[in-house]
């Protein structure tokens, strides 16, 4: 396969653009994994839902016929498609003899949308249905010619496709036997005249060749085709629509029901996340999970399972790397070792700036003699500098020291018994220790993966940046390892670079970038308290359902602010949300995280769970102006100046 | 031959309105003005108004219903057109034949400014046969309005509904400059200008110097098939280093992104539509009639985007008129302006409109 300067920039859902070889190269048959024989051979609907960049598209993509068929002529010769091919042979898609499959790919794109704004004499939802069935039967066409040139299919142009039954009422399109040849010279003029009637001024008549479907016959006349038709019986069409959420929301209601209806012919519609409670972009109420449709939420897959994601993303770099002209000899195990950790020994000057601040506060605190000696004895042996271990377990005593201060037990300095610290406790003291002693915290294979907030696209703009370096690196032929140091500001200019873009690539983007400065000054503020009480670190808020519908109410205002930025923050991946009880008894919440990337612009960890309340109130304050941290602090919670006033 | 090889360009827009409605008394001429916060959008208007057609001079107002951003920057934008349509209703010694609203985008923020546009205007076309010159001023209307609106114009013209079209347009690089589009929706056609075919993409961007995320979202809409980029940057321009300048601010997207290579750019006059309408129409017709009829590569087809002032704008415009041109691009979601201490918008008070005709009396032999 043809190797590039940098395979991280390729986006694999952009198939078109790149060799279907190549495609495959990097594609990651992980997703593949969420797929059920019976999801294609018991014809259902299945909902695909997730983020942007979180792979819909290339899942769907690899269904389509031409990339079946690359997969399958490459059995033998590309040993590194054994996964890809094992398991679309498990799901009945390849079979010996070739593709079992005709993947019908529908993108969603404004075309369609565009119809919906036609006049009501115009039939708008009508001319949706034709505008859907002629491409459903142009692209099953073209997906059994391009089986059929290539031997694995006995079926030649003129081969007669069947009528729908009359008492079906069918458009003329599909009511009568038509040969393979004239059905596509129909379609590809009919899909010509809808370009004709998207272009048309005011007051033009509707093309001749196009008449309003009453409802979406395509799947029908498929599935007619396949049980009368000898030669295909053997053959599945999937017929996939890709980002639905871009039709008008009456068009997507009516998509859904027309798909959700029994088909003998199974369909897959991609769309985004939709933002619970906020807005519902298909509504599968009504529809009976598991025996109408199966949803696969992709985000959810990822953030319920982070190990999943890691294997992912493990795959996906690997075959990435391989791909990638100058450091095509290294693999995912070697990126880890050339990614390497902080050096142990933090250094003399660093080391006691660090350790003055610590003692300073001890004091502050009338911390027992032990803990200031042994800060003093720290203090006097700094010339070979001190090590980061100790310096966690110094951070660690000191946050023990802070809860024990709040609770009031420190008035008899020397006699208090330390807490032990837990997991949670000794990541606080980590990240404290990163800050006061500037010692890099985000590095290494881990952060990356962690930073790329389950997704997809995120992850290969971060190692882009990461693999440029190395690359250069290797064309001057040094080293293509890479420090702590040098990792962590790569980390953090993948963030200035995703912040940076707020504005321009959302919607609502403005008041978007705003609610992420405000968010992110309030975490760091609530991480970096003293005491870690949120250990080891606070990067969401939580709200309750009745709360955000209650916000929500009502048009305009601030219901509106808080409708479309939430919403667009979320379809954007800019927050997270995810449903828990954690908390008070019986309290589910809706909790948005911040997106991991924005998390190493405010220097927060990675990991979730740490949340805290915000009234919506105050978010849709947050998202119109600067609001002042110490109007965000609870009333006699310690001071957010803390601990980092020297930081740079 | 082609339509607007020999175009019809006057910088002083007053001083050829003077001379046309003294010289010509049945001139009769109907302004289309988009009225939104740009302070430019009525600067055709008043020249019309001062040149002494009187009574034979009459004007529609396509008021910009846009959706303001949230919070400060969305209340300035939304007093600016307040003042601006406020203005129009203020302006005497001419006929107001309709004010229309334009919306800019639908509820979900998808853009609708050029269908809603043709809307308005067909609901005023029996105004239009009672004028023989139409002006459409541009300089304060989004591409999303003004390539279907002059579109539509160019074919009622060509119908005989009225003789003549004009264009106005004000270019003033500071008050662009105090002008920034943001929350940029997705790269889509202009309607009436969308791609209907199957062909493989031969893509013409005019780049601006603030358009590095416009052109990635154009490319990565088209770049499952496109196969050459052909950037065009302005020269001569205001400086003679201004292409260099925009060139070395894109190198990364163009060079490095796009893979373009340094002869496949071209250079088009700043000052003429009709330079860069030309120049589209040439490599156009070479990419088409060349690169089409090799084997493995079919049919090609020219995309352009107006990344650009408007100027260069509109000769892409009528360059994708004549040959049916897609026309790819990225409208803005809303803007931020930067108005001074008393919440003014200002520009250079020098600059005025010129004057462009496009169909008509110089064009019948």
């Amino acid at each position: 396969m043809a190797r590039v300067r940098n395979a991280f920039k390729i986006r694999a859902a952009d198939a078109p653009i790149m060799e279907t070889a190549q495609f495959l190269q990097l594609y990651c048959p992980l997703l593949l994994g969420q797929l059920e024989r019976d999801d294609l051979f018991v014809p259902k609907l299945i909902v695909v839902r997730g983020s942007p960049g979180s792979g819909k598209s290339s899942l769907l993509r690899l269904f389509e016929t031409e990339t079946l068929m690359a997969i399958h002529g490459r059995r033998a010769s590309q040993p590194g498609d054994t996964d890809l091919l094992q398991r679309l042979t498990e799901l009945g898609v390849l079979h010996e003899s070739g593709p079992r499959v005709v993947g019908v790919y529908i993108h969603c794109d404004s075309g369609l949308r565009d119809i919906g704004n036609l006049t009501e004499d115009q039939a708008p939802l009508g001319l949706l249905n034709t505008l859907l069935d002629v491409r459903i039967a142009l692209a099953f066409i073209r997906g059994l010619r391009r089986l059929s040139d290539c031997g694995y299919l006995g079926i030649s142009d003129d081969h007669a496709l069947k009528a729908l039954p009359a008492e079906e009422a069918p458009p003329p399109l599909f009511a009568e036997p038509r040969t393979i040849a004239e059905m596509e010279q129909l379609c590809a003029e009919a899909e010509r005249s809808f370009g004709d009637l998207l272009n048309s001024f005011p007051g033009d008549p509707l093309p001749e060749t196009i008449q309003p479907h009453a409802r979406v016959y395509a799947l029908r006349y498929l599935a007619v085709q396949i049980c009368t038709t000898a030669q295909l019986r053997e053959i599945t069409p999937i017929v996939m629509l890709d980002d639905l959420q871009d039709l008008a929301p009456e068009q997507r209601t009516h998509v859904k029901a027309e798909f959700v209806r029994r088909a003998a012919v199974p369909r897959w519609i991609a769309v985004r996340t939709h933002v619970l409670g906020l807005e519902d972009l298909v509504s599968m109420e009504g529809a009976d999970e598991g025996r109408e449709y199966r949803e696969i939420a992709v985000d959810e897959i990822f953030r319920e399972k982070p190990n999943e994601f890691i294997r992912f993303s493990g795959n996906v770099i690997q075959r990435r790397l391989q791909a990638t002209e100058a450091i095509q000899q290294y693999g995912t195990n070697d990126l880890r070792q050339l990614l390497r950790g902080p050096e142990e020994i933090i250094p003399g000057p660093s080391a006691l700036r660090g350790i003055g601040t610590l003692l300073k506060r001890a004091r502050e605190l009338r911390a027992g003699r032990d803990f200031v000696e042994a800060l003093e004895g720290a203090t006097s042996s700094q010339g070979e500098g001190l090590r980061v271990d100790d310096a966690i377990a110094l951070e660690r005593s000191m946050i023990l020291l802070e809860r024990l201060s709040n609770r009031g037990k420190l008035l008899f300095p020397g006699m208090e018994t330390p807490e032990t610290a837990d997991s949670k406790t000794m990541e606080a003291a980590k990240l404290f220790m990163s800050r006061r002693f500037r010692v890099p915290y985000y590095f290494g294979l881990d952060a990356i993966i962690g930073a790329a907030s389950g997704n997809v696209e995120q992850l290969l703009s971060i190692m882009a940046k990461f693999v440029d370096r190395m690359v250069h690196r290797a064309d001057l032929d040094r080293d293509v390892d890479l420090s702590a140091k040098d990792q962590q500001k790569m980390l953090r200019a993948a963030a200035d670079d995703y912040y940076g873009l707020l504005e321009a690539k959302h919607r609502r983007g403005a008041a978007i970038r705003q609610l992420v400065d405000n968010l992110g000054l309030y975490f760091e503020a609530v991480t970096t308290r003293g005491n870690a009480p949120i250990a080891p670190g606070v990067n969401g808020f939580g709200l309750t359902r009745p709360e955000i519908a209650k916000a929500v109410e009502g048009e305009g205002g601030d219901a509106q602010v808080f409708r479309e930025v939430i919403t667009n923050a979320v379809a954007g991946n800019v927050l997270a949300a995810k449903v828990t009880k954690q908390g008070q008894a019986g309290s589910e919440k809706v909790v948005f995280y911040m997106n991991r990337l924005l998390c190493v612009r405010h220097r927060l960890p990675f990991h979730y769970g740490g949340w805290q309340h915000l009234p919506t109130r105050t978010l849709t304050r947050m998202m119109l102006e600067p609001v002042p941290i110490r109007d965000l602090l609870r009333k006699g919670a310690p001071s957010a100046a803390l601990l980092w006033a020297d930081e740079g | 031959m082609v339509r607007w090889d020999d175009g019809f360009i006057d910088a002083d827009f007053a001083g050829f309105w003077t001379r046309r409605a003294a010289v010509n008394p049945d001139v009769r001429v109907l302004a289309i003005v988009g009225v939104g916060f740009d302070p430019r959008s009525l600067a055709a208007l008043r020249a019309l108004g001062a040149s002494g057609l009187g009574e034979r001079l009459g004007y529609i107002g396509l008021r910009i219903v846009a959706r303001p951003a949230f919070g400060d920057a969305g209340t300035i934008t939304e007093t600016l057109s307040t003042e601006q349509a406020n203005q129009i209703s203020l302006l005497e010694g001419m006929r107001c034949e309709a004010i229309h609203d334009v919306r800019t985008h639908d509820d979900e923020g998808y853009n609708v400014a050029g269908r809603r546009t043709l809307e308005a205007v067909y609901e005023s076309r029996d105004v239009l046969s009672e004028y023989s010159d139409v002006v459409v001023d541009i300089s304060g209307m989004p591409r999303g309005m003004f390539f279907p609106l002059i579109s539509y114009l160019i074919r009622l013209s060509d119908d005989g509904v009225f003789r003549n079209l004009h264009v106005a347009v004000v270019e003033d690089p500071i008050l662009d400059s105090r002008i920034s589009g943001r929350e940029y929706g997705q790269a889509d056609y202009l309607h009436t200008f969308r791609d209907t075919g199957e062909a493989q993409v031969v893509w013409l961007p005019l780049v601006g110097a603030t358009e590095g995320a416009r052109l990635e979202k154009i490319y990565s809409k088209l770049s499952g098939s496109c196969i050459e980029v052909c950037p065009i940057l302005p020269f001569p321009a205001r400086s003679m280093r201004w292409a260099d300048e925009i060139a070395v601010r894109h190198a990364d997207v163009i060079f490095e992104g796009f893979l373009v290579t340094t002869d496949n750019v071209l250079l088009c006059d700043e000052r003429s539509p009709f330079d860069v309408y030309r120049k589209v129409l040439e490599v156009e017709k070479y990419y088409r009639t060349r690169l089409g009829v090799l084997p493995g590569i079919g049919a090609v087809r020219a995309v352009v985007s107006p990344l650009s002032s408007k100027t260069l704008a509109l000769g892409m415009l009528l360059a994708a008129v004549e040959r049916q041109l897609p026309v790819c691009h990225v409208e803005a979601g809303s803007y931020e302006v930067d108005v001074d201490d008393r919440g003014r918008l200002q520009g250079d008070t020098k600059r005025v409109p010129s004057e462009i005709w496009l169909t008509g009396e110089p064009y019948e032999s």
